[in-house]
């Protein structure tokens, strides 16, 4: 077979940097741990449930933003770590979307597209975030999608027939579905034309009307999902509950100044950068890093690249690119007044950008004035951002809230299973459990999103409250609406004592109140929480969730 | 045997099952062990290939003439390489496969361990490469690399100690460029990208994976060395000093022989210092698993002798010839068969098997050894007391049965475990009581905790190991699982009593104490005779007082209709009242010869004291009969639901 000899040379290249680029993911993302979760994870699962994520409108305009975990599900069927790997992949596919795009628009300059491609997995102040795979997938589905439209529409421009319609009406598709995953790729999709006509310099009838449809496509989106908002549904009043938007010009002014720092967060970095040598993980970060490395001189010899020759001039366009796409990307958390890590989710792309301009407008300089070897300045510079990135990544892992998660050390739910294989319909969990009690709260501390965990268990035959969500009236008991109520089917909001199940927490693990504590004695005589138990073996589905 | 069983089926079962491969609390539930270091996944594919066509143990006994031919196949080849003659060849091949090394490792049925075939297979890729430096078959050798890797952690020194060392001598005696090495680097992309799929994250998520894996040694002391391997080990240093003498041996050729000697014997006597050890991923210690250093050492002498012997064939006679083939049989060891293990399969396990939940399973009398135990070398001081515990003779049987019921199982041959680790083998009832350990606290305390762990565990079947009980222990287990009746008798096999959970949906049918039996006697309190037996019925007289109690546990899911099966000898009325939980539950009169009783027991009574029911049965008068003061016998009590 002579597959690689006779492949042509733009599609060695590609495979070359497929290949390479998955591996620098899978170098960063070796640390991570695919259960580190937060609080609302289980909604992130309850979404899998068919018709759930088109409830998502209760809340968040989003109809597509739960499709990645729908695609975990379906090919992974039911495993948390199938949401894992899309979120990877997605990231991966992200940052190869970046490089094909950059070696289009710049022409052989493959050693920067990888420079820019391979910096998108490594500088990533947002890897905070990154690394809890099960919540942020539904933001690395959405700048993947974003970035593939993008890439599409770009490749439709360089190429001329029934093919380039056909790739248009994809990449719009794809547009679409970014904007209505998450509202703030509109405003890097808006970037895709003019990016293009930076390049081009030229404006034909082709890119007129492609630049056309492709605006209406993903304005389209952009409006369905303004137009009830600006209307007061209740995404708005979901929102604005939480966020409160800048309202002045220098609000936007001190946001704007708070989002830079957070996409360049020179003083953490440098922080970082001192933590790193007295880190238990500097061994590994830079093994780790020094493989990044490896994987690049790889690259570079399958793709005969040499160091990045672009001219200052090139360079100083870019960087200006790259300073308008990180603003694209975070313009909608600026107003929003939302400046937490992953409010550079979309902007990191931009920063990949400017990152690899600035290391290469280093190199172009300091070759003038000191004539050092071509390169050098790239390496070193990689070198650094490497273990740097790697130790960030590891850090930021062994630093991730430690989960009462669902997987390996899932005590809680597993014991609840265990008690409760399945419940009649429907049937109301109070759970009972002192948390100032040390010698229960470190091992049951129920959260939020656990309401959504019994709902996915049970199917919705149960809904789950503690307390404050309760009163226990004489007849019956009404549940509060909370944060349990957002997705999905809506449950009942009042039930009889003969359809409850108390479950406590006692040092040795969870348990079934029986009988009624004395301060819900006015249900005594109905409460039967045996009768509400379905004893059944575990339904399959549930066990591998909770599978380790 | 039983843990290299396991760990053959276990991969391939928890691939298929979405589990997680490397941590898992399978075995020791409900500990999480690091199972990394037994894992080889090309054994757990061909067993899992062998096995829907020929059966657990078949296919597991047929993986080891498997290998055998294809350690002696492939070594074959790659000798090939170096010999003109393909009789010297299959020879040496034979040699380097079936020599007392390997014997030893059958022996002790380490099949990953015995996967050697790996390294000449790598050895043959780069070679091919080397002739025809393609992408292609740099790809190929990648995979081959890579196929070393995951086949056994204990071969990875060998890439170090061996392979490296030959791929440096082989591209400085062919004079390759690192130009014509860049087809080799779409190979080693892919072999970097699979190896950060697995088993890289392994490794770096358990940075302290070898605090858990000293499992190098289990069963596998080298006992020092046998006279079989002495006399091999001191022909090969001969034959290697010989066969390096050759005058066509190039000075190159020289320096990796004695490489490849020194790295190896010194990975074998000091196996702290071996790269394995140093890089803290693993412990290597005077076991089995170093032996595999002394097999790069006889595959050169035999390679070199042999070399030495096809340029000088006048020396070679017949008589020679069979003399020396029958002393290289005769110090192989193969002749002597290997020792067979008892495989304790009930037919019961493929019932379990096809149940659809991975509950948990217990035997009883089970126990834990960790491999620390059986290991010579120096150990923190504290896990030292982590190394064995309860019944620890029946742990390697109890882990054996795991493949065939394929369920989660307590206890069990274990990895390396910190106190901490064990901890609830020494702090939980339930765990103490099927360890056999010593129980100090209130019965009624326990018995609660008993069926709260039974069932937060999900621990769905107990099996009781009748034939390795003495008396005391069966009584005392049988007493324990009726009074705490939270487990139902389903049937007896081979001497194994197999014993439900009531939760599983199996179903146990309405609960039945039988008041008569001997296994009852936990739930007896005051006012009761010894047992007896009236045709084949077991009885016992209630008596020495009117009152008389018992106790008994049940889960208060609904109202009981009690059943009480009472014999009364007397003539005039005599009454009963009876009392659950000092509540009143009615009053009968109980009439000449047997007849059942009914009470209804209230739900509330029995949540009220979390399940368990103190029965006292007040007769109203003693009936003095040969010596005894008697008021009633009793045979059964039932309890089922009653449904309004």
């Amino acid at each position: 077979m002579k597959i690689f000899k006779t492949m042509p040379d733009r599609l060695r290249v590609e495979l070359a940097a497929a290949l390479c680029l998955l591996t620098l993911t899978l170098i960063v993302f070796v640390v991570v741990n695919p259960f580190n979760s937060a609080l609302d994870d289980w909604a992130v699962i309850f979404t899998t449930k068919p018709g759930v994520a088109s409830t998502i409108t209760r809340y968040a305009g989003r109809p597509f933003s739960f499709d990645g975990i729908l695609l975990a599900n379906l090919l992974f069927n039911g495993q948390v770590q199938g949401i894992f790997i899309v979120h990877v992949v997605s990231i991966f596919l992200t940052a190869f979307c970046l490089f094909h795009l950059v070696t289009r628009l710049i022409p052989n300059q493959t050693a920067f597209a990888f420079l820019v491609a391979s910096l998108y997995l490594f500088y990533l102040p947002i890897n905070v975030s990154q690394i809890m795979a099960v919540q942020f997938e539904i933001y690395s589905w959405a700048c993947m999608v974003a970035v593939v439209a993008m890439t599409l529409f770009t490749e439709q421009a360089l190429i001329k027939g029934w093919s380039a319609a056909l790739i248009l009406a994809f990449a719009c598709v794809f547009g679409y579905v970014a904007v209505l995953s998450y509202e703030s790729t509109f405003p890097l999709l808006l970037l895709a034309p003019v990016i293009l006509f930076i390049v081009q310099r030229k404006f034909s009838r082709h890119f007129v009307a492609s630049a056309l449809i492709w605006y209406v496509g993903i304005s389209i989106a952009f409006l369905q999902f303004v137009i009830p908002y600006l209307h007061g549904d209740s995404t708005q009043v979901y929102q604005e509950t939480y966020f409160k938007p800048v309202r002045s010009v220098s609000a936007f002014l001190s946001n704007t100044l708070a989002f830079s720092y957070l996409n360049f967060p020179v003083s953490s970095l440098i922080k970082d950068f001192g933590d790193f040598f007295a880190s238990p993980y500097l061994t590994t970060a830079i093994v780790l890093g020094l493989i990044g490395l490896v994987v690049w001189r790889i690259f570079s010899i399958i793709a005969h690249t040499t160091y990045p020759v672009l001219s200052l001039r090139e360079l100083l366009l870019i960087l200006i690119v790259g300073f308008v796409a990180i603003a694209a990307g975070g313009i909608v958390y600026i107003y929003a007044n939302f400046l937490v890590p992953r409010s550079v989710t979309f902007s990191a792309i931009g920063e990949a950008v400017v990152l690899s301009a600035a290391i290469c407008l280093l190199d172009v300089i300091i070759q003038r004035f000191f004539a050092v070897r071509p390169g050098l300045i790239i390496v070193g510079a990689l070198s650094v951002l490497f273990c740097v990135g790697c130790y960030w990544y590891y850090h930021d892992n062994a630093n991730a809230p430690e989960p009462y998660d669902f997987t390996q050390q899932a005590v809680f739910f597993r014991e609840f299973v265990s008690l409760i294989p399945d419940v009649k319909s429907p049937t109301l969990i109070y759970y009972q459990c002192d948390t100032s009690d040390t010698k229960v709260s470190t091992r049951y501390q129920s959260e939020t999103g656990d309401v959504y965990g019994i709902r996915y268990l049970y199917d919705d035959r149960a809904n789950f409250r503690k307390t404050n969500e309760l009163s226990f009236n004489a007849q019956d008991i009404t549940v509060a609406s909370s944060y349990g109520d957002l997705l999905g089917p809506i449950l009942p909001k009042r039930y009889g004592y003969d359809q409850l199940v108390v479950v406590a927490c006692t040092p040795d693990g969870l348990t079934i109140v029986d009988p009624l504590p004395a301060a819900l004695a006015q249900g005594e005589n109905a409460y039967n929480p045996y009768q509400r138990i379905v004893y059944d073996y575990i339904n399959p589905s549930q066990a591998r969730i909770l599978a380790p | 045997m039983s843990l290299n069983l396991w760990s053959i089926w276990w991969p391939t079962y928890a691939i298929l099952h979405n589990y997680n491969l490397v941590q898992t609390n399978y075995i020791l539930f409900p500990i999480y062990t690091n199972v990394f270091p037994l894992i080889s996944l090309p054994t757990s594919l061909v067993y899992g290939l062998l096995r829907p066509i020929f059966g657990p143990i078949l296919a597991y006994n047929l993986i080891l003439p498997l290998f055998g031919f294809l350690n002696a196949f492939s070594i074959y080849i790659f000798f090939s390489k170096y010999l003109n003659n393909p009789y010297f060849a299959a020879l040496g091949a034979g040699v380097v496969a079936f020599n007392p090394i390997t014997y030893e490792i059958a022996q002790q049925s380490e099949l990953p361990l015995l996967a050697i075939f790996v390294i000449p297979i790598c050895l043959l890729s780069f070679e091919r490469f080397l002739n025809t430096p393609r992408s292609l078959n740099g790809v190929i050798a990648g995979l081959a690399l890579y196929l070393v890797i995951i086949t056994s952690i204990y071969f990875w020194t060998l890439i170090l100690t061996v392979l490296l060392p030959y791929v440096i001598y082989r591209l400085y005696q062919r004079r390759f460029g690192w130009r014509s090495l860049r087809p080799a680097l779409w190979g080693s992309i892919l072999f970097l990208l699979l190896l950060f799929i697995f088993p890289i994250n392994v490794i770096i998520g358990s940075s302290v994976l070898h605090r858990y894996s000293p499992l190098v040694a289990l069963q596998g002391q080298l006992y020092s060395l046998s006279p079989f391997l002495a006399v091999m080990l001191i022909v090969a240093a001969l034959a290697l000093r010989w066969g390096s003498h050759d005058q066509e041996s190039s000075k190159i050729t020289r320096y990796l022989v004695g490489f490849i000697l020194v790295t190896n014997l010194l990975c074998f006597i000091l196996p702290t210092l071996s790269p394995l050890n140093l890089s803290g991923i693993l412990s290597l210690s005077g076991t089995i698993h170093v032996s595999e250093f002394l097999l790069p050492i006889i595959a050169v002498a035999v390679l070199l002798v042999l070399r030495r012997i096809e340029a000088h064939k006048e020396a070679i006679t017949p008589k020679r010839l069979w003399i020396s083939l029958l002393t290289l049989v005769l110090v192989s060891q193969w002749w002597i068969p290997l020792a067979s293990t008892t495989v304790p399969q009930l037919n019961y396990y493929e019932i379990l098997a096809r149940e659809p939940e991975d509950y948990v399973i217990a035997d009883y009398p089970v126990g834990i050894v960790t491999s620390a135990e059986q290991l010579s070398i120096p150990m923190e001081s504290a896990v030292s007391d982590a190394q064995q515990i309860g019944s620890s003779f029946r742990a390697a049987a109890t882990l054996l049965s795991e493949p065939f019921h394929q369920k989660r199982l307590i206890g069990g041959v274990a990895l390396y475990l910190r106190p901490d680790d064990i901890l609830p083998y020494k702090i939980n009832p339930l765990l103490r009581i099927l360890t056999a350990q010593p129980v100090s606290e209130d019965l009624q305390v326990l018995a609660q905790k008993f069926r709260d762990a039974s069932l937060r565990w999900r621990v769905g079947y107990i099996f009781v190991h009748t034939d390795v009980l003495d008396s005391e222990s069966l009584s005392f287990i049988h007493q324990w699982l009726t009074w705490t009746n939270v487990y139902c008798y389903v049937t007896l096999e081979n001497q194994v009593e197999i014993w439900r959970a009531r939760w599983n949906p199996a179903g146990c049918g309405p609960s039945t104490f039988s008041i008569g039996d001997p296994n009852a006697r936990m739930m007896l309190g005051a006012g009761w005779y010894g047992e007896e037996k009236w045709d084949q019925t077991s009885v016992r007289w209630a008596g020495q007082q009117t009152d008389s109690h018992l106790s008994f546990w049940i889960t208060p899911q609904a109202d009981f209709q009690m059943k009480l099966q009472i014999y009364s000898t007397a003539n005039e009325q005599q009454s009963l009242v009876v009392k659950a939980n000092g509540e009143t539950l009615g009053k009968v009169a109980l009439t000449k010869d047997w007849h059942d009783y009914l009470f209804l027991l209230p739900r509330r009574l029995i949540s009220m004291s979390q399940g368990l029911v103190s029965l006292e049965l007040i007769h109203d008068q003693t009936f003095s009969i040969e010596g005894r003061e008697l008021t009633a016998a009793y045979g059964t009590m039932t309890l089922e639901e009653e449904h309004p």
